[in-house]
């Protein structure tokens, strides 16, 4: 279907827009370790979380699908301090405590990690040139509805934070068929199919 | 004969500290207020100090995760004896104390250094005090 198309694509275009600054992983992982994500190892997760198909959108030729993604932004950190001065023999108490008191909590950074992984998340997706998250004709009312984050956790050493964001548009859908089934085999003798002069039955051109 | 206080300051300290026996390792502790003690407040010569502050350091422990399936994390913390400690962390200096230790099981090997995230809820009435610690990196 051509959600796969589209979820294939918004991957795309967010490894392409990586720059080392983050990963892409295409499917919902299970589980992972704080170590995986810390700093600039920090994952984005992207996978269909549902579509629906409104009724009145009709039944016959063109399907309209609304999907949506979600996407799971991950990211760690340690507490940073001036170690330099902490492992200085040479250092002063005085210059210990303020290298001490001068430090950025695990929380703050992992917390500040998730956020600016959004902003380049969304700043991606929202560029003017991915309206159609490259599927023109495919795709409209591309929309990130929402961006949640969670509280830090601790794991181990480290303190991580995981970020959700709803991505959805809107997906044609052409429904294909079965592909392993031959019309003709359940059929005996002659047949022979009109053109579909009135373009509803989406299957004029099977057999003529 | 000794009473149960002293027997039980007497296995805190092969337990806790004793290198061959036990499961010591040296450790540095540095203050908030900057000061770094290297040597155990139980040295028979303070004014020319050569043991060496030890604990005992876990590099994992068992926590039960969000759903409640136990689970082995990298939580890594360092149980000292108090009687050793020149000043003893309080609850309220979390993240103010650093703690240099090493993470292989070999008293000679280089240290690392993290922070105090945390100092244990209890400990007191045995004479022992758990430090978890968390990773620092250079900012």
């Amino acid at each position: 279907m051509n959600f796969e198309l589209v979820r294939d694509s918004v991957i795309s275009i967010l490894g392409a827009a990586e720059a080392g600054q983050y990963r892409t992983i295409g499917y919902q992982e299970r589980a992972s370790s704080a170590d995986e994500v810390l700093g600039n190892l920090r994952s984005v997760q992207v996978f269909l979380a549902n579509d629906t198909f409104p009724k009145s959108a009709g039944s016959m030729n063109l399907m309209m699908g609304d999907a949506e993604f979600t996407i799971v932004l991950s990211a760690s950190s340690a507490t940073e301090l001036d170690l330099a001065v902490l492992e200085d023999d040479q250092s002063t108490p005085a210059e210990i405590a303020a290298a001490i008191l001068a430090q950025q909590t695990a929380e703050k950074l992992a917390s500040d990690s998730c956020e600016a992984l959004f902003s380049l998340v969304w700043n991606t997706l929202n560029d003017p040139r991915n309206i159609d998250l490259g599927n023109p004709g495919l795709v409209s009312n591309r929309w990130t509805g929402e961006f949640r984050k969670g509280a830090p956790s601790r794991h181990g050493k480290l303190v991580a934070v995981l970020g959700e964001v709803s991505l959805t548009c809107r997906v044609e859908e052409i429904p294909t068929g079965e592909e392993v089934v031959n019309p003709l085999e359940g059929i005996s003798g002659d047949l022979e199919l009109k053109e579909d002069n009135i373009q509803e039955s989406g299957v004029s051109n099977v057999y003529t | 004969m000794i009473n149960l206080r002293e027997l039980v300051e007497y296995n805190n300290k092969w337990i806790l500290e004793d290198y061959n026996a036990g499961f010591g390792m040296p450790i540095e502790l540095i203050d908030p207020d900057g000061n770094t003690q290297v040597y155990s407040a139980n040295d028979p010569d303070p004014s020319n100090p050569t043991v060496l502050l030890a604990g005992q350091v876990v590099l994992h422990s068992t926590v039960v995760d969000a759903e409640g399936i136990p689970m082995v994390s990298d939580i890594r913390s360092v149980t000292l004896r108090r009687s050793s400690l020149d000043r003893i962390p309080l609850r309220t200096e979390k993240n103010q104390w650093t703690v240099k230790a090493s993470e292989l099981p070999n008293p000679t090997a280089s240290k690392t250094t993290y922070l105090m995230e945390r100092p244990d809820e209890g400990g007191e009435d045995i004479g022992i005090i758990t430090l978890y610690l968390i990773r620092a990196d250079q900012a």
